[in-house]
């Protein structure tokens, strides 16, 4: 009988403690009409529900831990007044809401969701319209950002910031994000172990993708389409991208992927294609490159002279106006039984590897690297004839750069 | 001999449209397209940038400050074609003033493009003003390079 009581206060204590996390309702038409007032008086743990409708409200100031899910999906405006939802609580959940037109600003970076200094956030199933920023992470850690759609309409490069932006964070995870319009869809500054996936960023009005000094992060099957001026990543090592899209990057300054000071890092089984260049190299080492296609770009590959060490192993290139272009006469990297659809050998033993080796790099391609105006001769007979000369006795282009193993058929 | 009087009148001027599409003034950043000489980047943000003009006339641009000093601390071009140095005034976006003679600050507010996070200001007021509200160091053209050397080599 004595245990019986114990356990009956244990529950009880139990069933208390549960039931002191209450439920708040925001609604314009209930006793709680703004969610100014609903977070000043919820208690950690709460669970803040907003019912639809329209809300002009910034600054909102989440400083203890709380569920704030829309219901009907909520609008909350910011007015180009300032920062909309800022968190500096753990373990935060902020989802199904709409939030619009957080301010520009000159030294703060407002955002839509800025989370700071946090651990253990989800945002997800939220839509982001005409911020700033969007969503702003600093100083956190272990959070997730899933599932949201960020859109901006900005023109100006200058006035627009970033989609989803990490500063100092470690272990975030974001996946199936739609971001368009921003400044750079995806940034990163100092990011350690960030997983990157199924995510689409397209119409950014630089960087689809932007990274600096973000060790051992992994990219896949996300895409980028059509931004300004494709992707950028730069002084990090141990990067992995695997599975992606990096198509429809035109315009003098825009690449797939440009890799700047990248190393020991994988770019496994992407789609480079239409592209100016597809994959730009420079001061790279031991990267490796391989299963990836690159189709239709303007140049496939720029490998830099101060790259080395680095693989290019069994990919397509199929109809790139030049395969592989370089500035250098020397090469330490290896090229090895790629598919190139412009290799026009023999292959007598009939071991699905070419007899005689490819040189990738055309000499016109050199020319044009030194001389960029004389791109007008591109298709024309006397520079045919210059290509053809050249692989038979090379001497303005590499000697070393070459793929023993061609494979004459493309590679599944 | 009025034909060669014009060709004469013709040559002066070509050469003063030539001498003058040469002159060394005002340089600009066509931010949203020119990419910096260090780092590649598209130059995009208005609050930071830097020029390094060099005695023949040819203008390096530049994303940030540090990019700048980067650049010109590896010595890239020779010091002695250096004509002129210039970096973006943060409280007037796009305007470019003299490195040399700019007041720097370094702070994690400025959310500078290449992670330096410092910032140039035309005189003492319009940096303290800055320093006041959100602190940071103060430094010169010569306290930088030697900050930012010294970052280079760690």
């Amino acid at each position: 009988m004595k245990q019986f009581s114990s356990l009956t206060i244990y529950l009880l204590f139990v069933i208390s403690s549960t039931s002191i996390s209450k439920q708040i309702i925001v609604n314009k038409y209930g006793s709680v009409k703004t969610i100014h007032a609903a977070l000043e008086i919820a208690s950690v743990n709460d669970k803040i529900i907003i019912k639809s409708g329209n809300y002009n409200e910034y600054n909102l100031m989440v400083n203890k831990s709380l569920d704030i899910i829309g219901d009907g999906n909520p609008v909350i405006n910011g007015e180009n007044k300032g920062e909309v939802f800022t968190v500096r609580a753990n373990d935060v959940i902020i989802e199904g809401l709409t939030i619009k037109n957080a301010a520009e600003s000159f030294l703060s970076d407002n955002a839509g969701i800025k989370l700071d200094t946090v651990k253990n956030c989800l945002i997800k199933n939220n839509k982001l319209i005409n911020n700033f920023f969007a969503i702003y992470l600093a100083n956190s850690a272990d959070c997730q950002v899933l599932n949201n759609i960020i859109i901006a309409h900005g023109n100006s490069e200058v006035t627009s910031g970033n989609g989803i932006h990490l500063w100092y964070c470690k272990n975030i995870k974001i996946e199936n994000n739609n971001i368009s319009g921003q400044r750079d869809g995806i940034y990163f500054e100092f990011v350690r172990n960030a997983k990157i996936v199924g995510n689409i960023s397209h119409d950014n009005l630089r960087y689809g993708l932007h990274f600096m000094f973000s060790d051992s992060c992994e990219y896949w099957k996300n895409i980028f389409v059509h931004n300004g001026a494709g992707v950028a990543v730069m002084y990090t090592k141990f990067v992995n991208m695997h599975d992606n899209y990096f198509t429809d990057n035109w315009g003098a300054a825009s690449y797939g992927v440009l890799l700047k000071e990248i190393e020991y890092s994988q770019i496994e089984k992407n789609n480079f294609e239409s592209n100016t260049t597809g994959l730009y190299l420079e001061g790279c080492d031991h990267i490796k490159v391989d299963h990836n296609e690159f189709d239709n770009n303007g140049w496939a590959i720029k490998l830099m002279a101060n790259s080395e060490v680095n693989t290019f192993i069994s990919n397509n290139f199929i109809g790139n106006s030049f395969d592989i272009a370089t500035n250098s006469m020397q090469n330490f990297n290896t090229f090895n039984g790629n598919y190139w659809s412009k290799y026009s050998g023999y292959d007598l033993n009939k071991d699905g590897v070419g007899d005689i080796p490819f040189r990738p790099v055309r000499l016109f391609s050199i020319m044009v690297e030194q001389q960029p105006t004389s791109l007008v001769l591109l298709h024309s007979f006397f520079i045919n004839l210059l290509d053809a000369a050249e692989s038979f006795i090379p001497a303005l282009t590499p000697p070393a750069l070459m793929d023993n193993s061609p494979i004459m058929r493309k590679i599944n | 001999m009025p034909f060669s009087r014009n060709i004469v009148y013709l040559l002066l001027l070509v050469e003063v449209i030539l001498l003058s599409s040469c002159s060394k003034e005002s340089p600009k950043i066509n931010y949203g397209h020119d990419l910096c000489s260090e780092c590649s980047m598209q130059i995009m943000d208005t609050k930071y940038g830097a020029v390094l003009i060099t005695k023949k006339g040819k203008a390096y641009k530049f994303d940030s400050i540090e990019c700048l000093v980067d650049f010109y601390l590896k010595n890239v071009i020779p010091r002695d074609e250096d004509e002129s140095m210039w970096v973006i005034d943060f409280t007037k976006p796009k305007t470019l003033i003299k490195a040399e003679s700019a007041i720097y600050i370094r702070n994690d507010h400025f959310h500078s493009p290449m992670g330096i996070n410092v910032a140039a200001f035309i005189t003492e007021d319009a940096a303290e003003k800055i320093m006041n509200r959100y602190g940071g160091d103060k430094l010169s053209w010569t306290d930088l390079l030697k900050v930012l050397k010294i970052k280079r080599l760690m």
